[in-house]
């Protein structure tokens, strides 16, 4: 061991660094966020289309259309996470500091969903005058978070998978979509119940589905991310 | 190993045994077994739909071992078992929905239930699985690929038991009828047909495993002695 003059971060110290470093680089492109809302703002416009959110369906569509089109959003900023380390050559540089990379797969999932909170503090209030519909719901607040989570936990690792492989743009969508079938159904189940002013007790087991699989797959994912990244 | 000085191999064996069993399985199944009282001949699907399901179910249990071996022992033949269960796991898992399928269109009178939680995870596991085998066929032949095959393999196989539980949360509260069967045949009369279903369906699927294995194999071997050429 060689003396070091000041200890190096440790895992937390290293996941702020990294967070912040996720934070920076978004600032300063905004290749991400302003995108992927953009993006959701013409779903809604095509689900509109599609669906005709006026009639009496809307309470039982509206849900499904709000988590397609933060799904599909996802993929924008999934996809950019790791494309763009590996596009600039900063993926190695970033290996090549002594990070442990679960800090690293911490680091990019917080910004992940920090990034897909952004949107839907746009995409939300906007559901929510285009349709009139009852979205301002505390039980809303946790179904997003909590789906975020399982979002960026599982998108972030098959991202830094997709990133490596030929035809990484259709390949994401393809491993991802499936994986999430339990945060889609959770998800948009308890988005229903909160917009029809449900009590608590009704949509607690899907907030409870979501947080087995946040827990699941953060756990897992955090283990085994490393061998994603190794040479 | 080369193919020329190739005996007799156990493997050979369980090849022979797997199709004769699954004759006998299928003259069982046709011929022997009873009519069921409700589904009539329909039933009968079940002597093939059951065993490829619940082998299927094994294969996909073998891609989780598989893949949870390699990354730890990083040995491959442990990518080996991965690869090739993955690819018998997609065949007989759409085995399984299309004998479903069939069966579910006389009987429930539709094709396809999104309510039943079996039914919806088979499908999703089907689609991870054949994700698996894109990501195999896109990515480069070589460890970075074996090993975001071996972690795709292990978030498929979590996202089993939870996918299962919601689906069947979806169903719990949105209740269906649900399909009442009987029989006034003794038990043995179908049990037998089904047990030698299964053990023609494991049978084959352990000799196609180790054919799979043996290409992985030789395909190993081969890409071995490319880069050897490329070398010199």
């Amino acid at each position: 061991m060689q003396p070091q003059q000041a200890s190096p971060p440790g895992y937390l110290g290293q996941f702020r660094i990294l967070f912040s470093k996720e934070i920076a680089v978004e600032f300063r492109s905004r290749e991400t966020a302003v995108p992927m809302a953009v993006f959701a703002v013409a779903a809604l416009i095509a689900f509109q289309f599609s669906f005709d959110l006026r009639g009496g369906t809307l309470n039982l569509v509206a849900p499904g259309v709000l988590w397609v089109a933060i799904i599909f959003a996802s993929l924008l900023a999934l996809g950019r996470s790791f494309a763009r380390e590996v596009e600039r050559g900063s993926l190695d540089g970033l290996l090549a500091s002594p990070i442990d990379p679960g800090a690293l797969y911490l680091a990019k999932v917080a910004a992940n969903v920090l990034m897909l909170l952004v949107l839907e503090i746009v995409i939300v209030p906007l559901t929510a005058v285009l349709f009139n519909l009852q979205l301002f719901q505390p039980a809303l607040l946790l179904t997003l978070v909590m789906g975020n989570i399982g979002i960026a936990a599982v998108g972030t690792i098959l991202a830094s998978i997709a990133a490596r492989a030929r035809a990484r743009e259709a390949l994401l969508p393809i491993m991802l979509l499936p994986l999430l079938v339990p945060v889609i159904i959770s998800a948009v189940r308890a988005t229903g119940l909160a917009i029809d002013e449900r009590p608590f007790s009704e949509i607690q087991p899907w907030l409870g589905v979501l947080g087995a699989y946040d827990l699941a797959f953060v756990t897992l994912s955090a283990l085994i991310f490393y061998v994603t990244v190794e040479r | 190993m080369s193919l020329s000085d190739r005996r007799f191999s156990t493997i050979d064996i369980v090849g022979v045994a797997a199709f004769a069993v699954m004759l006998i399985a299928l003259y069982l199944a046709i011929v022997e077994s009873p009519s069921e009282r409700v589904q009539g001949i329909h039933q009968k699907i079940f002597y093939v739909h059951v065993p490829s399901a619940l082998v299927a179910y094994v294969s996909i249990g073998v891609v989780a071992v598989g893949s949870g071996m390699y990354l730890w022992k990083r040995t491959h033949k442990w990518d080996r078992l991965a690869i090739a269960s993955a690819e018998l796991g997609v065949i007989l898992t759409t085995l399984t929905l299309v004998t479903g399928s069939l069966w579910g269109r006389p009987v429930w009178g539709a094709w396809w239930n999104w309510s039943d939680a079996r039914l919806v995870t088979t499908l999703v596991m089907w689609l991870v699985y054949v994700a698996y085998l894109m990501l195999r066929s896109l990515g480069e032949r070589g460890p970075a690929t074996s090993r975001a095959a071996a972690v795709l393999g292990l978030l498929g196989f979590v996202n089993v038991p939870i996918t299962y539980f919601s689906v069947y949360l979806w169903t719990f509260l949105h209740p269906l009828p649900t399909l009442q069967s009987s029989t006034d045949r003794p038990e043995s009369a179908i049990l037998v047909p089904f047990l030698v279903g299964m053990a023609a369906f494991t049978l084959l699927y352990v000799y196609l495993m180790a054919m799979r294995m043996r290409l992985e194999e030789s395909q190993h071997e081969l890409d071995d002695l490319r880069a050897a050429r490329e070398m010199l």
